[in-house]
C-alpha cells in the first residue's frame, strides 16, 4: 500500500490528536439539565396562637444536613410567659413536625424520615408537659396543615396521596378521599388540581386545600357525605386564570383562614382570605408580592404573619403590596428598602401599624421580610426587618416576636418601639449524629 | 448505641489479619509452583545458550530486543503491582481510597459500572484482595518465564485481559470521562499501557521482522503525545494557573501536588513536592507552557519516524517522564494504598520498545521461527552470519520445550491461585461474615439458660420463651419507630431466615422485643412489620408489653435503652442472641449494621452461620 504524503500524514495526525484530546477531555463539566422552579410549599416553620397559648415549630441544628436537622416545638403560656421546649420524645423528627391545635388536645405528628415511613403521633392535654402516643399508618405530608383535629376530636390527615380521617381516639384511620379522585372530579378538573396541600377538620366536614394550575377560584374543597364541592375564595374580577396555590388552610375562632399564592416562582404574590362563619362569603385580603416563603404563622385574630426570603434576583426592590380587592399594583404602602429597623409599634391585638420601614434588603443587609395581614386590613403591614436567622413570627398577647434559630440556639426577639430586642435564648440539647 | 454508626476502619485488625492469613496459606502453594517454574525457566535459558553455542551463532536470545524489553519490563511491573496489593490497607481501602475516587466526576454510567465491579470486592474483601495479588504476580512471572512461542503470546493475552478489567473497574477508564484528566496525572490510565504492551507481546514473532512494529508504536505514541499536548493546552481546565493569591483557588496541577505532598512518604520527597508545588503556584502559566511544548515536541518527534529525531525524543522523554514520575506522580505507589508505580515507567518502556523496533534488527530474527524451522531468506539490512555447522538434536529441543512448558504452567498456576477464588467470589452473592465481625467483633459463645420473657406478639397473642421450646431462636431488640438501624437489622433477620430455608421455618424463630419505652403499643409493631414486609413471615415475632415488662427484659439481656431529648430517637444498644432449642443462650452478638450495605448484609451471613451451628448441637 502506498504511504500517504507528508502533508496528508500531518493532517491525519492533527485530526487524530485533536480527537484524542477531545475524547480525553470529554469529562469536562457535565451539562446540567434545566432546573424547574420549585413548587411553592408552605414551610414547616410556623407558629399558632390559641386560647391556651402559642405553639411554635422550628427546624434546628445543622439545617444543611437533613440527618442533623431536628425539629422542635416550643410553647408560650399566656400571658407574659417564657418559651419552653416541649418537643415530644421517643421518635427522631428529622423529617419535620406538624401540629394540630384545633381540638380538645394538642396533636403533634412526626413526618417520615430516613427509613421510617409512617407517622407516629404525640398527644397532650397538658400543653406538652406529658404526651401519649398515636399513629397515622401512612406518612404525613410535609406541609404545616397536614394534620387537623376538629372541636369534637375528629381528625383529618393528609398523607402522600390521600386524605384519611379518624374518630376522636385517633386509632382508626380510614380513607376519606384520594388525590386521584379529587383530580378526576368535575370540580377538581375545573381548577386543574396538581396536589393537595392542606386539610382542616370541621365537626361535619373536612376541607382540603390544593394547588391548582388554571383557575381564579382557590382550590379549597369541602368533603361531606362523599360529595366534593369547590368552596374556595375567588380572585378579584378581571384576574386572569392561572396557577393558584393554597399554602395554609386553618380554622380560627369560628371561621376559616386561607393563605394563597399566585405566580409561583421567584416572587409570588401572597393573599389571605377569610370566611368568618363557615357559611360564606369569603373576604379577600390585600396582595403582597415578595420572595420565597420561609414561614407562615397564624395570629390569634386569624391573620397571617409571614417571613419571606430574598429572591433569585437578590432581593429586588422591596415588597410591593396591593390593596384588598384591587388588582396587583402599588396601591398600598410599600416597604422602604434600606430604612432599617425603625418606627412603629405593635398595635393592640398584635397587629402592626404602618411602619413604612424594613423591606427586603435593608441597610442591615438582612434578606428577610416580615409582614402581617389581619382580617379586614387594607394592606399588609411590613414589619422592621427581622433579625438574621428568623424562622417564624409570633403575634400573641399584644406582642410581636421573631423566633430565630442558629444551630442549637433558639432566640426570641420582641418588637419594641420599632426595634427588635432580644428577650430570650434557649440552648437546645440536640443530639447531633444520633440519626446517622 | 444505635445511631452512633459502627464504623469499619481501613486497617481493621480482624480483617487485615484474615487477609494476611489467607496470603500465608496461599503463598505455600505459590512457592511450590514457583519452585517448578523458576528452575524450569533457568534450565530453559541454559539450554538455549548451549543450543546457540553449539550452532556457532552469537549467544543470547533470538527474541527481538524490543519485545524482550516489554516482556521483562512489564513482567517485573506486574509482579511489583502484585506485591503492592499485599499492603494492609488494600483489603478494605481499595474500594474507598482507590477505585471510587477514580470515578469521581465521571458520568453516572461509569460510576454504576465501577460500583457493580466493586460489589464483588465489598462482599468478599479477603478473597478479592488476595486474588489480585496472585493474578498480577502470576501474569508477571508468566511473562518472565515464557520468552517465546505461544505461551509467551498467551502471557501477552493475559496481560491484556486483566489490564482491561483493571482499567474499567479499577481505574474507571483511567479517569478519561472525569474532569481534570491530564497526562501529568496518568491519563489515560497506567494499566492501559500494560494492555498495549500485552498486545505487542501477543503478536506473532514474524511481526517483529522489519521495522513496522517500531514505526507503528512510535506513531501511536506520537499521536498520543500530540493529543495530550492539546488537552494540556486547553483553556479553562485549570492548568494555566498556579496560585499567586493564597485565597484564590489553586490550579489543577498545584492542588494535585499539594495533595500528593500530604500522603505518607519520606520527608525528602515530601519536601521536593512542596517545593515544586510552590514553584508551580508562582509560575503556573510557565510550567504548563513548558509541559505543552515538551509534549508537542515528543509527539512530533515520534510521529516523524526519523531515527535522529526519535532518538532525541527518547532522551527527552526519559528525562521528562522520570521528572514527572517523581515530582508530580510522587512515584505512584506511596501512601499505603498505591497500586502501581504510575504511568511514566510503563510509558518509557513502550517508547523504548518503539525505538528499538525502529532501529534494531536482530541478526537471526528470520533465521528461526517458533517452530524451530529454518528460513532461507535473510533479513534486509541484517549483518551476515555464519551458517550453522550442524542441526541441533531434536531430543535436546524437545527437552527445552518441555522445560519451557513446565515453567509456563508453574506461572499459570500462580495466576490460577488468584483467578479461581476471584471467579467464585464473583458469582457468590452472599456477603462474607467477616465484615460484620470487623464492625462488631466475633460472636461471644455462651452456655447458660436464656432469660425468660412473657410478652405479647404483633397479633396481641401472649408468648413466652417456653412457647418456643424446640426451636432455635434469633433474638434482638428493635425500636418500632426507629429511622435508621432497626429496619436494617430486621431485614438482615429476614435474610438469615430466608437462607435457612423453608424447611427450617418450623425449627426457628426470629424474635424482636420492643426497645422504646414510649412507642411500644402493638399498633407500632404492626406498623413496623407492614413497613418492613415482615407481616407475612410466619416465624417472625415482634414482642411488646408493659413498660415494666420491657424494662425487665432489657436488663436481663443487658440491653441499654435511653430516651434522648430534642427530637432524637431512643438510643439502644444493638445486640442479637442465639438461643438453642432447649432454651439455652448459645451466642451473643453485637449487631451494628455498620456504615454501608455490605456490612449490614454481612450480618445476615453471620447470623445464618451462628444459627446453623446452634441447630446442629
Amino acid at each position: 500500500m502506498r504511504r500517504p504524503g507528508r502533508l496528508a500524514r500531518a493532517a491525519i495526525a492533527a485530526g487524530i490528536a485533536v480527537g484524542s484530546a477531545g475524547l480525553s477531555g470529554c469529562g469536562s463539566s457535565t451539562t446540567t439539565t434545566a432546573v424547574r422552579p420549585p413548587a411553592l410549599v408552605a414551610p414547616l416553620d410556623t407558629s399558632v396562637t390559641g386560647p391556651a397559648g402559642t405553639w411554635a415549630v422550628l427546624g434546628m441544628g445543622d439545617l444543611g444536613q437533613p440527618d442533623n436537622t431536628f425539629w422542635q416545638t416550643f410553647y408560650l403560656r399566656p400571658p407574659g410567659g417564657q418559651w419552653t421546649l416541649r418537643t415530644p420524645p421517643g421518635v427522631a423528627d428529622n423529617g419535620g413536625l406538624v401540629i394540630a391545635n384545633g381540638g380538645p388536645q394538642l396533636v403533634v405528628g412526626f413526618l417520615p424520615s430516613n427509613l421510617l415511613q409512617f407517622s407516629p403521633l404525640a398527644l397532650s392535654t397538658d400543653d406538652g408537659a406529658t404526651y401519649q402516643t398515636g399513629l397515622v399508618p401512612d406518612g404525613l405530608a410535609a406541609v404545616p396543615d397536614a394534620l387537623s383535629v376538629s372541636s369534637t376530636g375528629v381528625a383529618v390527615a393528609l398523607t402522600g396521596d390521600q386524605v384519611v380521617t379518624s374518630p376522636p381516639e385517633l386509632g382508626n384511620w380510614q380513607p376519606l378521599v384520594a388525590l386521584a379522585a379529587v383530580e378526576a372530579s368535575t370540580v377538581g378538573r375545573s381548577c386543574g388540581v396538581q396536589r393537595l396541600t392542606a386539610v382542616t377538620a370541621l365537626p361535619n366536614a373536612a376541607l382540603l386545600g390544593a394547588d391548582c394550575t388554571h383557575t381564579t377560584t382557590a382550590g379549597v374543597f369541602a368533603v361531606a357525605g362523599g360529595v366534593l364541592r369547590l368552596v374556595g375564595p375567588q380572585l378579584p374580577v378581571g384576574t386572569a386564570a392561572g396557577a393558584l396555590d393554597v399554602l395554609r388552610l386553618v380554622p380560627y375562632r369560628h371561621g376559616l383562614a386561607v393563605l394563597l399564592a399566585t405566580n409561583p416562582g421567584p416572587r409570588p404574590t401572597y393573599r389571605a382570605a377569610w370566611e368568618p362563619t363557615l357559611s360564606g362569603p369569603w373576604t379577600l385580603g390585600p396582595a403582597l408580592t415578595s420572595g420565597r416563603l420561609l414561614s407562615a404563622s397564624l395570629t390569634p385574630a386569624g391573620g397571617f404573619a409571614i417571613v419571606t426570603g430574598e429572591t433569585e434576583t437578590g432581593g429586588g426592590t422591596g415588597a410591593t403590596a396591593a390593596g384588598a380587592g384591587g388588582t396587583s399594583g402599588e396601591t398600598g404602602a410599600t416597604g422602604k428598602p434600606g430604612a432599617g429597623r425603625t418606627t412603629g409599634e405593635p398595635g393592640a391585638g398584635g397587629t402592626t401599624g404602618e411602619t413604612g420601614a424594613g423591606g427586603t434588603t435593608g441597610a442591615s443587609g438582612s434578606p428577610l421580610l416580615a409582614a402581617v395581614v389581619e382580617p379586614g386590613a387594607a394592606v399588609w403591614s411590613v414589619l422592621p426587618t427581622p433579625p438574621t436567622g428568623t424562622a417564624a413570627l409570633v403575634i400573641a398577647g399584644g406582642r410581636t416576636e421573631a423566633l430565630g434559630v442558629e444551630g442549637a440556639a433558639f432566640t426570641d426577639d420582641r418588637l419594641m418601639t420599632g426595634r427588635w430586642v432580644a428577650v430570650q435564648t434557649i440552648t437546645v440539647p440536640i443530639a447531633f449524629g444520633s440519626s446517622s | 448505641m444505635q445511631g452512633m454508626g459502627g464504623s469499619l476502619s481501613n486497617h481493621n485488625s480482624l480483617i487485615v489479619a484474615a487477609f494476611h492469613s489467607a496470603l500465608r496459606h496461599q503463598i505455600i502453594v505459590v512457592a511450590l509452583l514457583l519452585a517448578v517454574a523458576i528452575p524450569a525457566w533457568a534450565a530453559t535459558v541454559g539450554a538455549g545458550r548451549s543450543l546457540a553455542l553449539a550452532g556457532g551463532r552469537r549467544s543470547g536470545s533470538l527474541e527481538h530486543p524490543a519485545r524482550r524489553l516489554l516482556r521483562i519490563g512489564f513482567g517485573l511491573l506486574w509482579i511489583l503491582d502484585g506485591v503492592l496489593q499485599v499492603q494492609s490497607g488494600m483489603v478494605l481501602g481499595m474500594p474507598t481510597l482507590v477505585v471510587q475516587p477514580a470515578a469521581v466526576g465521571s458520568p453516572g454510567w461509569v460510576v454504576r459500572l465501577v460500583n457493580d465491579g466493586l460489589s464483588v470486592w465489598n462482599r468478599h474483601p479477603v478473597p478479592a484482595a488476595t486474588a489480585v495479588v496472585w493474578i498480577q504476580v502470576g501474569i508477571g512471572v508468566l511473562l518472565l518465564v515464557s520468552p517465546r512461542g505461544q505461551l509467551s503470546q498467551l502471557a501477552g493475552v493475559a496481560s491484556v485481559a486483566w489490564g482491561v478489567l483493571v482499567w474499567v473497574f479499577g481505574e474507571a477508564f483511567g479517569g478519561i470521562f472525569g474532569p481534570g484528566s491530564s497526562w501529568l496525572f496518568g491519563a489515560p490510565g497506567a494499566v492501559l499501557l500494560y494492555c498495549g504492551a500485552g498486545v505487542l507481546v501477543a503478536l506473532p514473532e514474524r511481526a517483529w521482522i522489519g521495522r513496522q512494529v517500531g514505526r507503528v508504536v512510535l506513531a501511536v505514541m506520537g499521536l498520543f503525545f500530540l493529543g495530550m499536548a492539546v488537552l494540556q493546552a486547553w483553556p479553562g481546565r485549570g492548568f494555566w494557573q498556579g496560585q499567586t493569591n493564597p485565597k484564590a483557588v489553586a490550579g489543577s496541577l498545584t492542588s494535585m501536588m499539594q495533595s500528593m505532598a500530604q500522603t505518607p512518604q519520606p520527608g525528602a520527597l515530601a519536601s521536593l513536592l512542596h517545593s515544586f508545588a510552590s514553584f508551580d503556584a508562582a509560575h503556573g502559566w510557565g510550567v504548563n507552557l513548558f509541559v505543552v511544548a515538551v509534549l508537542a515536541f515528543l509527539g512530533a518527534a515520534f510521529l516523524s519516524g526519523r531515527p535522529d529525531l526519535v532518538r532525541a525524543g527518547v532522551v527527552v522523554a526519559v528525562v521528562f517522564c522520570l521528572a514527572v514520575w517523581v515530582v508530580v506522580q510522587d512515584l505512584g505507589f506511596l501512601g499505603g494504598v498505591g497500586t502501581d508505580p504510575g504511568s511514566m515507567i510503563p510509558m518509557l518502556l513502550i517508547i523504548g520498545a518503539g525505538y528499538l523496533g525502529l532501529v534494531h534488527q536482530p541478526v537471526l530474527a528470520a533465521a528461526e521461527m517458533e517452530d524451530g524451522a529454518a528460513v532461507a531468506a535473510p533479513v534486509p539490512g541484517a549483518r551476515p552470519h555464519q551458517a550453522p555447522s550442524g542441526t541441533p538434536g531434536l531430543a535436546h529441543a524437545g527437552v527445552t520445550r518441555a522445560l519451557g512448558v513446565a515453567a509456563a504452567l508453574g506461572a499459570f498456576g500462580v495466576l490460577l491461585v488468584g483467578a479461581v477464588p476471584m471467579a467464585f467470589a464473583t458469582v457468590n452473592t452472599r456477603t462474607d461474615a467477616i465484615l460484620a465481625e470487623g464492625v462488631n467483633g466475633q460472636p461471644q459463645p455462651s452456655d447458660s439458660p436464656a432469660p425468660a420473657f412473657s410478652l405479647v406478639d404483633q397479633r396481641g397473642t401472649p408468648v413466652s420463651l417456653s412457647s418456643f421450646r424446640g426451636r432455635t431462636i434469633a433474638l434482638t431488640f428493635l425500636d418500632p419507630v426507629c429511622t435508621t438501624d432497626c429496619p436494617v437489622i430486621a431485614q438482615e433477620f429476614l435474610q438469615a431466615d430466608t437462607r435457612l430455608g423453608a424447611a427450617a421455618t418450623r425449627k426457628t424463630a426470629f424474635i424482636a422485643i420492643v426497645a422504646n419505652p414510649i412507642y411500644r403499643d402493638v399498633s407500632f409493631v404492626q406498623a413496623f412489620d407492614r413497613q418492613e414486609r415482615l407481616d407475612t413471615t410466619p416465624n417472625w415475632y415482634f414482642l411488646t408489653g408493659s413498660l415494666s415488662q420491657l424494662t425487665g427484659e432489657w436488663n436481663a439481656y443487658g440491653v441499654q435503652v435511653q430516651t434522648l431529648d430534642a427530637g432524637a430517637m431512643v438510643a439502644h444498644s444493638n445486640n442479637a442472641f442465639v438461643i438453642d432449642a432447649d432454651g439455652r443462650l448459645r451466642d451473643s452478638l453485637a449487631f451494628d449494621p455498620g456504615p454501608d450495605s455490605a456490612t449490614s448484609a454481612s450480618l445476615a451471613t453471620l447470623l445464618d452461620q451462628v444459627m446453623r451451628a446452634a441447630m446442629r448441637t
